[in-house]
């Protein structure tokens, strides 16, 4: 459902088509407060998103001040080192020494590889020093399940990653886990870092967003949907797309519903079958607000469907799991394992 | 204007057959149109009482499929069947196949098992190595009638319980909370919102010993 749906029948039953009362401001404000609501008491919003591994990004920029241009020519990331002691981006650290009024006839060691992009890090012919970042989906919440080119891989801290690897930045090979760094920047890193990388069918040359040799679900965060050929323009039935996690990374999440601007022709993210329940919730807030319009017997009807549509929620999420069935099978079926991790020989040591 | 429009209408004290307000058009019986949807689908929801047939077209390697209703809207699934095997398949979770065997999405082999993410997220274990058809019972949210002639499938009471949710937001509508409230409580009666789900009130519950759970596909 697009929101332009959703506010004419709100201003129904807010008696104000011509929005002077409630203004759409106001009432795309309310939304967002109303759906972040919801979504917290009834954890309703889960998803899976491929992650494209190399990451792909709409542009690049160096500095804060050009963010607010970068955006508009889609997910942008910031390239180079931050020297924020200085104000300023560099390559390698050595161009950081007139800053510090280092004579530059004194050159600091050479570092090794760097990269200006995160692609180019598995062009790299030696030892890339930082660490590279992939994006999180821009509605990540909590992660459920994470893998790497279809094998799971588990969930660290960075403060548990530089306490067992000395090497970590560095180190290559099979990964094994994922880590932030903080909360703030959205990017998620792999552990050990793929050596090598699957570059998808695409043209063109340097970071590509699309991928031309079929449909693309979204461009935020590289998800690949692959239509089926026949069903893909038919308007009947059920649609369905598959998730292609080849040398990608999978992500199983919840999701935090997107904050709406306001347009007319944005999509909503809940169901369109739920978002009656986030429109009560605005209703409630909308006679709630200091307004001309505020009527505390209305605030109270509507607190009260809203109140009711939360224990509906939680009440499909049961029914759910009350529906599942279950197959029966004997003791001596084939494929039941108990053990996650490979059996040590009895005289394998100890751990100490 | 069907009959549950027209009870809507005898109920808010409106002439039927020349209305005054709500005239006898798509535009003009929309905000009544609109509330009976939304209590249709909230009543088939919660009851599930509204059951579809999917068929996932399932493709080689590939274990994660997006489903985008057309007309129902798929709710929840409550049971996958393999055609060219014949048989059932378990319902399971990420998080139990993960337990199971980290390296579950590797697997190859006739689908055992289906799990589903979110709303719209259909997954299949182990990935089938070439195409397969699961059909999908699923519990879906009905096509949001258009039409005066378009089918409404609720039992009797149900109809009534749609009738008192409109004539509820009719009167939120107006300005008048009271009778707002009276009538969202005679739906919440009629609905059942205490005892809903009559699959659940169909169990014979009965006395068993306490057995060691039975072993799955998945552990």
């Amino acid at each position: 459902m697009k929101w332009v749906e959703s506010k004419r029948r709100i201003r129904r039953f807010l008696r104000d088509p011509e929005g002077k009362i409630w203004d759409d401001r106001l009432l795309s404000l309310l939304w967002n407060d109303s759906q972040q609501e919801i979504n917290l008491r009834s954890a309703q919003l889960e998803t899976v998103a491929v992650i494209a591994v190399p990451p792909r990004y709409g542009c690049s920029y160096m500095h804060d001040w050009e963010y607010e241009y970068a955006a508009a020519f889609g997910k942008p990331y910031q390239c180079w080192r931050q020297h924020h002691a200085a104000g300023m981006s560099c390559s390698h650290v050595w161009e950081t020494q007139p800053a510090w009024g280092v004579d530059s006839g004194a050159a600091l060691t050479d570092l090794g590889m760097v990269f200006m992009h995160p692609w180019e890090a598995w062009y790299s012919v030696g030892d890339v020093q930082d660490l590279v970042p992939l994006p999180l989906p821009e509605d990540f919440g909590q992660a459920q399940f994470v893998a790497y080119d279809k094998d799971a891989i588990d969930a660290t801290t960075y403060k548990d990653l530089q306490s067992r690897d000395e090497s970590y930045r560095t180190r290559t090979g099979e990964v094994q886990y994922w880590f932030r760094i903080d909360e703030t920047s959205n990017e998620f890193y792999l552990y050990p870092r793929n050596s090598t990388a699957e570059w998808d069918d695409v043209s063109g040359a340097g970071q590509i967003l699309y991928d031309d040799s079929g449909d693309t679900d979204s461009v935020d965060y590289g998800v690949i949907g692959d239509w089926p050929p026949d069903l893909g323009d038919m308007d009947i039935g059920a649609v369905f797309d598959a998730l292609d996690a080849d040398g990608n990374v999978l992500m199983v999440y919840k999701k935090n519903p997107t904050n709406i601007s306001g347009g007319g022709d944005e999509v909503l993210d809940w169901p369109d079958f739920l978002t009656k329940y986030v429109e009560f919730g605005v209703l409630e807030r909308s006679y709630e607000a200091n307004t001309d319009g505020r009527i505390e017997s209305l605030r109270d009807y509507w607190s009260m469907r809203r109140q009711v549509g939360e224990k509906v929620l939680r009440l499909l999420k049961t029914k759910k799991l009350v529906d599942r069935n279950f197959v029966m099978t004997t003791h001596s079926h084939v494929g039941s394992r108990n053990r996650q991790h490979p059996r040590l020989p009895d005289t394998y040591p100890a751990a100490r | 204007m069907n009959d549950l429009e027209k009870e809507v209408l005898h109920l808010i004290g409106e002439n039927v057959d020349a209305p005054d307000v709500f005239t006898d058009n798509d535009i003009g019986i929309l905000p009544i149109r609109d509330s009976l949807n939304d209590a249709i689908e909230e009543i088939s929801l919660v009851t599930g009482g509204t059951k579809r047939t999917f068929f996932l077209l399932a493709r080689a390697n590939q274990s994660f499929y997006r489903i985008t209703g057309k007309t129902d809207r798929l709710a929840w699934i409550t049971d996958a069947w393999l055609f060219d095997q014949k048989r059932r398949l378990e319902a399971t979770s990420v998080a139990k196949l993960k337990s199971f065997n980290p390296r579950w999405m590797l697997n190859t082999g006739p689908p055992f098992s289906y799990f589903q993410i979110g709303w719209d997220v259909v997954g299949i274990w182990p990935q089938p190595t070439a195409g397969v058809v699961v059909q999908l019972d699923c519990v879906v949210a009905p096509k949001r009638y258009d039409t005066d002639g378009s089918p409404i499938r609720l039992r009797e009471e149900w109809k009534r319980a749609a009738v008192h949710y409109a004539v509820s937001e009719y009167w939120a509508s107006r300005g008048d909370a009271k009778s707002a409230s009276s009538h969202f409580q005679k739906y919440l009666e009629l609905v059942g919102m205490a005892s809903l789900y009559p699959y659940t009130a169909d169990k014979q519950w009965q006395m068993q010993t306490d057995k060691r759970p039975w072993p799955k596909n998945t552990g």
